[in-house]
């Protein structure tokens, strides 16, 4: 390889370089504001964000398909549904029983970033994600 | 009993065979989309580098091709024939693994090794290593080991009934690609279903063998030979003459150009179809379906998109070619320019898949850990790894965000270095060269740009 090469990779890094610390936000901004996201306890650092869904024949009537918590989060999902099923969270690969009618609750530290799937497991029905953006 | 008359029936039409359980989503992706700023990122340093790569050809002289290679004398163990034999062997008995663990295994996707080592660790894992290490399949090939195995027992070849038309070039591969994907992305496959899809392919391959001969089944026809081939391209690894060779990445794809147009299309569909299961996760795919195509099945709607997926991006393709034969005035004709110039979107086909489908291979990749004490879903612990937990942890979002990024532009670079290494070689002149390389340019930019803005789309549920 020539000299000349060499002077085009190293001004190909350095623009580069320098463009993303252009685009780059200086502080990285928070995940767009989710539903029923309720206070924090002040003794936490940590939010707690707690949402509630509701199923009727398998289809999601009340509640986000979308929920978004940030890195670190404790996340607690409260669903009803109108039959007995079992809720299953991706990834997290958590489970509860759904009864008729019953709100059940589903309790996570939201340590994994990604985009988690929830589903009704025995009819392989998604219903949404559960987002959660690193901090 | 009941499965051997399923096989049986499935044996006739290729495509007819539905899963026996509706099968659970496999592999699912835990990607969260790429933020905006990223990529804006994306796009500015994309078009950036283009400019710059432009520049550096316009300030360089020559138009010396040869390439540095250096022999890599310690892993010629690898070029032995006996270490070949013990790949063919390998690779057979983990084929016919699969597809015996379909068959009797516990038709349980998540569990049962034929799903994830198919899926998973033989299409991606496979993928990206024959990136790296050259065309492995070439070695691997069950299908022709087993083929060479029975000439080797007859001690002659095998015959072949009829002489392959040329003209059809290699539209049987892209054929078999487009149900390959079908089945992939829509078809939802399960542990039985698969193994039955396995077996098919079998038979097709043994029949057309015996139908044109070995050499132009796997040269033209046979989808992973072909797919294979093209992507082994990029290797920064070469073999001649028995001995291995090191060289620049992307530089094989410099080394021939296609004939036929089936392999241009061959190239889009690699593409398209990556880009197309990005899209129909997105927010814009679920408009799109629900306020207008409703009515129409998904699976119908879906093959539909996927079948005009590549109509897309041929016809950016074909519209920018067009436009760089007017402002160069060649005499080559648009069928030419567009076949001399497809090799150079194998580098952004293959970080599209990068880009989209990496992190399944780190994340349900894991999962052969357990499989491997358990392949048959029978509740076995053969190593006593059996409730080994995949480690989500270990592909941050942030990490994903970067590296994806980053995929796609190193494909744009070395997309719009190949580029104009071929103008320079088909262009009578620098000048024309030069110019040539705008619409050029356009097209890998909005190649690259549609990549980005795909993986930064909102992801929805698919009800």
């Amino acid at each position: 390889m020539k000299l000349n090469s060499y002077v085009y990779i190293l001004l190909g890094i350095v623009l580069l370089g320098g463009l993303f610390l252009i685009f780059k936000p200086q502080t990285v901004s928070a995940p767009p504001n989710s539903q029923n996201t309720t206070a924090t306890s002040p003794d936490q650092e940590k939010s707690t964000k707690t949402f509630e869904l509701v199923i009727k024949n398998k289809k999601l009537v009340s509640g986000s398909s979308t929920l978004t918590a940030t890195e670190g989060d404790s996340v607690i999902i409260k669903i009803t549904s109108d039959i007995a099923e079992e809720f299953h969270l991706h990834g997290y690969d958590k489970s509860v029983e759904l009864e008729p009618g019953k709100q059940a609750e589903l309790a996570v530290t939201a340590n994994l970033t990604g985009r988690f799937p929830f589903e009704l497991e025995q009819s392989k029905t998604e219903i949404g994600a559960l987002e959660v953006h690193p901090k | 009993m009941r499965k051997l008359i399923a096989i049986l029936l499935g044996l006739s039409p290729f495509f007819v065979v539905p899963p026996p359980v509706s099968a659970h989503a496999f592999g699912k992706l835990y990607t969260l989309p790429v933020p905006f700023w990223l990529y804006l990122y994306g796009g500015a340093a994309a078009l950036i580098i283009s400019f710059l790569i432009i520049g550096y050809f316009v300030g360089q002289g020559d138009k010396d091709q040869s390439y540095p290679t250096k022999n890599l004398s310690f892993l010629n163990i690898f070029a032995k024939s006996w270490f070949f034999t013990f790949i063919r062997v390998l690779s057979v008995s983990l084929f016919s693994l699969a597809i015996v663990s379909g068959l009797i295994g516990k038709n349980y996707p998540t569990f049962n090794f034929n799903m994830t080592f198919f899926w998973i660790i033989f299409i991606l894992g496979f993928t990206y290593l024959t990136a790296l290490f050259g065309n492995i399949w070439y070695v691997v090939n069950p299908w022709k080991s087993i083929v060479e195995w029975i000439e080797s027992i007859r001690g002659k070849p095998i015959t072949s009934l009829t002489i392959y038309p040329k003209e059809l070039g290699y539209y049987p591969a892209l054929l078999i690609y487009f149900l390959f994907i079908w089945e992939e992305l829509i078809g939802k496959t399960s542990p039985f279903s698969l193994s039955i899809l396995l077996i098919q392919y079998s038979f097709i391959n043994f029949m057309s063998v015996w139908l044109v001969g070995k050499k132009s089944w796997f040269e033209y026809c046979e989808f992973f030979s072909v797919f294979f081939r093209l992507i082994s391209k990029i290797a920064p690894i070469e073999y001649r003459s028995g001995k291995l060779y090191l060289r620049p990445p992307f530089i094989g794809l410099l080394k021939e150009s296609p004939f036929h147009l089936s392999i241009l299309l061959f190239i889009l569909f690699m593409l398209s179809s990556t880009a197309f299961d990005g899209f129909r996760e997105t927010i814009h795919w679920y408009r799109i379906y629900w306020q207008n195509f409703s009515i129409v099945p998904q699976t119908l709607f879906q093959t539909l998109g996927l079948l005009l997926s590549p109509i897309v991006f041929l016809t950016i393709y074909l519209i920018l070619i067009f436009l760089a034969k007017k402002i160069t005035k060649s005499n080559l004709s648009v069928k030419d320019l567009s076949l001399q110039f497809a090799y150079s979107l194998i580098p952004i086909a293959l970080v599209y898949n990068l880009a989209h489908y990496y992190t399944l291979l780190l994340t349900q990749g894991q999962s052969m850990v357990s499989i491997i004490s358990d392949p048959f879903a029978f509740g076995w612990n053969l190593f006593g790894t059996r409730d080994y937990a995949p480690n989500l942890g270990v592909v941050n979002a942030n990490l994903i965000w970067h590296t994806q990024v980053a995929f796609i532009l190193i494909g744009h670079i070395a997309a719009v270095y190949l580029t104009h290494v071929i103008a320079l070689r088909i262009f009578p002149d620098r000048q024309k060269a030069i110019i040539s390389q705008f619409p050029m340019l356009v097209l890998m930019v909005a190649y690259t740009m549609i990549g980005l803005w795909i993986l930064s789309q909102p992801i929805t549920t698919s009800a």
